[in-house]
């Protein structure tokens, strides 16, 4: 109603306006939508027009009646509108204009300029699309000319211009099919003539464009976040990733997913939604750090934009160390591990950040119960260059001030941390760009007056990402990598002491990529200096006698090559192979190891909804995390292989069926797989792991076993979405020599710490209307294995332990139930900001999930067992996210 | 805001806690354990007793079994059964102290357990053992007893041990006392005042360091160790409230030693936090002769012991705050009547008001400072009058 009376307001004026003046016209004060108007029904003008949502400019155009459209188009191509015509008939649009396809201008006069303007087109400028309806004429156009053609471009977010990684771009009808890059690019080969080509991703809403393919030549499409209809579910062909994907055990998550996941005290955490997935386990609430396969927690390489985070945990492990409004998407690769990646013989994970919001400004603003954080995003030149910065921090230390010291045990200790990530993407041309990352971390803990934990994660990157040809792409990443730990122990003056240790690295990566039609290579080389810190213990305080000491640094160089190919051999069967060459070379002493690894895996599609995958892969990994804790933790000590440590190694062997039901809504998997580990470093029974210069006497070599089998039913769309997961798995170590008695378990296989046979998962989200939704979060897993004491004595006036075999008991079974209502904000565009308000509950039902039992005689006659429980009751929490 | 950021804090703590936790675990027992370390030079002493189940109620087993130490060159010193079932002495007085020595078991069965031979673990002399008192916002809050010692051979591991005496008073000193025998003239015993400063008021007890106490200057410049913290009273226990006594022993340990009774006190003070070690078990230098896999728990040092005593005086120290009694009362009634109604309740005669011809009668841990496990033996050399 309000735009129907400013329209004819508007009517009114500009009428008055050309009549005061018989032969010129005048209009004043208009925007543009109604100058357009006017030349349609006052002129008569065929103009075809998309209106700049940024565009608040008002037009005044004073022409005579037979040039006045010409003066008011000029006045729309001032304002940096492009301008064709083509047939009599006039399109106005502008290159900033999201929703339609931006075209150069003359794009309709190919006539002529001809073929070689069409040309031209096709090898400098993407064609934009989105409009589903519209054929896309791409390349130049040649009749009678038949064969098979390239469609190359960048697939991006519609609203704020950010790279789409993982995207399926896919032609149904010949099964061809790529993904995008890291930098949302893709390549495509089709056959010349008409197609659709299809596009999908997690969360986004499919598109599928007709394209009318003359030769090879590029078209950039721009994807919008999915708004689940709420009268039926969507058929998408996303879900069919997974049958044209020969790889297996990959887990991919998009920030709208992690943000919707239900977490304690409500912080969207990246991690804990990693352990929803199946496969993955954690040894217990607040632990940081997750298995992956029946692999240690040291085994997954954790990469944020190429930099490798040591520790990934924040308040010792309450919460992940990334910042989820500064988070695009996650993958985890937990079986074909790419050939690109190296280092670790579990998994992947693999965490990129937003490049930052290419059209206009705009950030976050949140607070939670624990945190409060913020984000600002937006374009330093519009078009070439785009910053993100996000900032974490907490204010526990007050809300642990405000114990009343009789009360807990938590009082007079403190807790804090605080993150930052800086990010700057910056384009050089349409091929050509540069990012630079920087991350921050710093945690800082005390659960008493007398010790004190930090630790912090620094990190820095620039990569420089190039489309140098129509075939071949490039990457070329250095940066810089450090983690240190602190501890700092005061209870006796003249013995208190800081530790230090840490772990430093410098790497640079290059990796080229190849579309060859049917085979797709990824080739590159990789090198990493490895600069170690074991340990530095410093008097603490005037009064400390501590000595000074220093464990011999540890140095190191690991060079990786590696190449793969992803080969379609038919439109049903795939196969990737590849294989890596990785040369570790520990300097002071030298000794150099070299491990070949292979990475095979291969698909076979009987029909678009059913699949079936093997695959195979080897890893290796030559810096070892050294703990005799549950978790991860900063007393825990990194040592690089030398001459007595030997790098670990591993293979795992899997194999998956895919079935896709309910008319593509419905994705079921059931993967299985078994894996062998040798080398991996366990402590002996009383080992010294902090300061030891000779760490070596007290580990012992083990091997390990895993196997398990998983499965899962996802459901992407409608208005009840999510997964459900069940997993059953084993993992075993065992001492790979036999040492007589103190031989760990005399020899036999023992659980894993974090052996956890049956799991199940459920992560739901049930959407009332686009505002509202509700989540829900089930977990359940067996108790994971423990040492307990079997016997007791009486030795000094109490009772000594005597304990059992490693991890031969198990703790009570975990269950957790999480539900969060989420209300999203209105989609009111004109809104300056927008709320996101979440409440909800961790552990609903308030199960006191053991996270480890212990039994102590506590210097008195009675041996009693107890039971710790990180969040034994409903935990109820509120945040407020705005976004502006 | 206070409020709530009072609600949050508290929240946050209550969401971690520690629960009872009574699984079944089943258990083993039956392996020998030996405590007790060779002391070159002197009387050593020696428990044998047995593991026992996780489970189990009852008291230590002790073992039987023959035993002797051994020097390098074939000299046995025979051990003797000591006070108790499962203890032994061996006098060593005299022996070298440069040669290795060992403790041998044979138990009943034929089962054989040595020792691994070591020598005297080095020395160290206790410089000073004094307190420090803790005060704060103007209070004595409490004190520490400290002790400096070093060692000019290069020990640098150490265990302690240490016995103390105190005395202590009831809250309220009593004039009477109840006598239970019953005679024609009372059938229910009397009331009958102290005479001759004998009292229900003055108390002694005595304890035993209870777990392992380690201490080291592994990470120091120097083997010294100055004003080592060696424990903290609150200036509420009543350990502190007339006169306190610690007579200490510290035993230079060998780094082996040291590591596993290292081991052995932290797995037993293991608390399941989030940082704290994977408990597991280690072996001493016991072995079983016949059966090497057979786990024997313990480990024989070889060392000489020295001591050091300290007296702290709360007339000195003035450190005492005698906490609130609650529910002090007593009750005046005439002495004869209500005996078996007071004495029933656990109260004791507290004064005898013979002008208003009444006794009162107070809760016996008011007026009876046997009732807190206290004994009226007084210690032989106590340096007080006080009896």
């Amino acid at each position: 109603m309000k735009k129907i009376l400013s329209i004819a307001f508007l009517m009114l004026i500009l009428t008055c306006s050309a009549a005061k003046a018989q032969d010129v016209l005048e209009v004043k004060g208009v925007p543009s939508d109604s100058l357009v108007s006017y030349l349609r029904t006052n002129m008569g003008a065929r103009v075809y027009f998309l209106k700049d949502a940024e565009d608040k400019a008002f037009y005044s155009v004073s022409a005579p009646r037979t040039q006045f459209v010409g003066q008011a188009l000029g006045e729309l191509k001032g304002k940096g509108y492009t301008v064709s015509e083509y047939d009599g008939a006039w399109f106005v649009s502008s290159t900033a204009a999201f929703g339609r396809p931006v075209l150069p201008a003359g794009y309709f006069d190919a006539e002529a300029s001809g073929a070689r303007q069409a040309a031209d087109l096709a090898q400098t400028e993407n064609v934009t699309a989105t409009f589903q309806n519209k054929i896309y004429e791409i390349g130049t156009k040649t009749p009678g000319r038949t064969g098979k053609a390239y469609v190359r471009g960048y697939v991006r977010d519609a609203a704020s211009g950010e790279p789409l990684v993982g995207v399926s771009v896919y032609d149904d009808k010949t099964g061809a099919y790529t993904v995008t890059d890291v930098t949302g690019f893709y390549r495509i080969g089709l056959p010349i003539g008409s197609c659709v080509l299809g596009f999908s991703g997690y969360s986004l809403e499919d598109v599928k464009l007709n394209l009318e393919l003359w030769s090879d030549g590029g078209m950039d499409v721009l994807m919008k976040e999915k708004v689940t209809s709420l009268k039926g579910a969507v058929v998408s062909a996303e879900g069919r990733s997974a049958h044209r994907d020969a790889r297996m055990g990959i887990e991919k998550v998009r920030i709208s997913t992690i943000k919707k996941v239900p977490t304690a005290f409500g912080e969207a955490d990246v991690l804990k939604v990693v352990l929803t997935l199946p496969g993955v386990k954690s040894v217990g609430e607040a632990a940081t750090g997750f298995n992956v396969r029946g692999g240690a927690t040291d085994q997954n390489l954790i990469l944020f934009n190429d930099a490798t985070i040591y520790n990934p945990g924040h308040m010792f492990g309450v919460l992940s160390s990334f910042n989820a409004d500064v988070i695009n998407d996650i993958e985890l690769y937990k079986s074909s591990i790419p050939a690109e990646f190296g280092g670790r013989i579990s998994s992947v994970l693999d965490i990129r950040s937003k490049e930052g919001n290419a059209n206009k400004l705009t950030g976050t603003l949140g607070i939670g119960i624990l945190t409060s954080n913020f984000t600002l995003e937006g374009p330093i030149k519009k078009g070439k260059t785009t910053f993100i910065i996000g900032g974490r921090t907490t204010y526990s230390d007050w809300i642990l001030n405000m114990i009343p010291k009789d009360q807990s045990d938590y009082a007079g200790g403190s807790a804090g941390f605080s993150d930052l990530n800086v990010g700057i993407t910056h384009k050089f041309n349409a091929n050509n760009s540069i990012q630079a990352f920087g991350y921050w971390s710093r945690d800082r803990f005390s659960f008493g007056a007398d010790t004190t934990f930090r630790y912090s994660n620094m990190n820095a990157s620039i990569k420089w990402n190039s489309h140098f040809s129509e075939r071949h792409s490039m990457n070329l990443t250095a940066g810089f990598d450090r983690y240190g730990s602190q501890l700092e122990e005061t209870f006796y003056g003249p013995q208190a002491y800081t530790l230090d240790a840490g772990v430093q690295q410098y790497y640079l990566k290059l990796g080229f990529k190849s579309n060859m039609g049917q085979h797709v290579l990824s080739y590159g080389a990789q090198g990493i200096f490895y600069d170690l810190n074991p340990g530095v213990r410093n008097p603490s305080g005037e009064m400390s006698a501590v000595v000074p000491m220093e464990l011999a640094r540890q140095n190191a160089v690991e060079a990786a090559v590696y190449a793969s190919d992803s080969w379609s051999v038919t439109d049903k069967f795939l196969v990737e192979y590849g294989v890596r060459g990785s040369g570790f070379m520990a300097l002071n002493p030298s000794k150099f190891y070299f491990n070949p690894e292979v990475r095979i895996s291969g698909k076979y599609s009987f029909t678009k909804d059913f699949t079936l995958k093997a695959g195979f892969n080897s890893m290796s990994q030559a810096i070892h995390m050294i703990s005799n804790n549950t978790s991860i933790s900063p007393m825990d000590t990194w040592r690089l292989s030398n001459a007595r440590l030997r790098p670990q190694t591993g293979w795992q062997a899997a194999g998956g069926a895919y079935w896709t039901v309910a008319d593509g809504k419905v994705d079921l998997s059931l993967e299985g797989y078994y894996k062998r580990m040798y080398h991996y470093p366990d402590y002996k029974s009383g080992a010294v792991l902090v300061m030891n210069p000779n760490l070596e006497d007290d580990l012992v070599e083990t091997v390990g076993k895993a196997y398990g089998v998983e499965f899962m039913a996802k459901k992407s769309l409608g208005k009840l979405n999510g997964w459900i997961s069940y997993t059953w798995s084993r993992a075993l170590l065992k001492e790979a020599e036999y040492r007589g008695v103190e031989t760990i378990n005399g020899g036999n296989w023992y659980n894993a710490p974090h052996d956890k046979p049956h799991d199940l998962k459920l992560v739901a989200n049930y959407k009332f209307t686009h505002r509202y939704s509700l989540s829900l979060n089930v977990d359940y897993a067996t108790g994971r294995p423990v040492t307990i004491p079997t016997g007791k004595y009486y030795y000094a006036n109490t009772y000594i332990l005597a304990y059992s075999d490693r991890n031969a008991h198990r703790i009570p079974d975990y269950f957790r139930m999480d539900v969060a209502m989420n209300i999203e904000p209105g989609h009111y565009l004109k809104q300056l900001a927008h709320m996101t308000v979440t409440f909800g509950a961790y552990n609903v039902t308030g199960r006191k999930n053991p996270y480890s039992v212990y039994y102590t005689a506590h210097n008195t006659d009675q041996v009693k067992g107890y039971m710790l429980s990180v969040f034994a009751c409903p935990i109820p929490y509120v945040s407020l996210n705005v976004r502006f | 805001m206070r409020k709530i950021a009072l609600f949050l804090a508290l929240a946050l703590c209550a969401v971690s806690c520690i629960y009872p936790y009574n699984a079944e675990v089943g258990g083993t027992g039956g392996n020998l354990v030996v405590e007790g370390d060779i002391v070159v030079g002197s009387m050593s002493n020696f428990a044998l007793s047995s593991l026992m189940p996780l489970g189990s109620n009852g008291s230590p087993q002790p073992v039987e079994a023959e035993l002797w130490v051994e020097d390098i060159n074939g000299a046995h010193y025979e051990g003797v059964p000591g006070e108790k079932k499962g203890e032994y002495d061996v006098n060593l007085h005299g022996a070298d102290t440069s040669l290795e020595y060992r403790l041998c078991i044979k138990v009943a069965g034929g089962r054989d357990y040595c020792s691994a031979w070591a020598k005297p673990s080095g020395s160290c002399v206790i410089d000073k053992l004094d307190y420090f008192i803790n005060e704060s916002d103007g209070r004595k809050q409490g004190l520490y007893v400290r002790m400096s010692m070093h060692s000019e051979d290069g020990t640098q591991h150490f265990r302690y041990r240490y016995v103390e005496t105190w005395e202590y008073t009831s809250y309220w000193r009593a004039d009477s006392y109840y006598d239970p025998e019953i005679t024609e003239d009372s059938p229910n015993g009397t009331v009958v005042m102290f005479s001759n400063g004998e009292n229900n008021y003055y108390c002694w007890k005595t304890a035993s360091s209870r777990g392992i106490n380690l201490a080291t200057t592994e990470t120091m410049g120097v083997n010294r160790l100055d004003d080592y913290p060696l424990f903290y009273y609150e200036a509420t226990n009543d350990k502190m409230s007339r006169l306190y006594r610690l007579d200490l022993e510290v035993y230079p340990v060998s780094i082996e030693s040291y590591r596993y009774l290292e081991h052995i006190r932290d797995v037993s003070n293991y608390d399941g936090s989030l940082f704290a070690p994977i408990p597991s078990e280690v072996r001493g230098n016991l072995r079983c002769v016949t059966d090497d896999d057979e786990i024997v728990y313990g480990y024989v040092g070889t060392s000489s012991p020295q001591k050091a005593r300290i007296y702290i005086d709360n007339g000195v120290t003035m450190l005492y705050v005698r906490p609130e009694m609650r529910d002090a009362e007593y009750e005046a009634v005439a002495p004869e009547d209500w005996l078996l109604y007071y004495t029933s309740r656990n109260w004791r005669p507290y004064y005898n008001d013979l002008m208003a011809g009444e006794c009162n009668w107070a809760p016996a841990r008011c007026v009876d400072c046997t009732y807190y496990g206290g004994t009226k033996n007084r210690p032989a050399d106590w340096p007080n009058q006080d009896k």
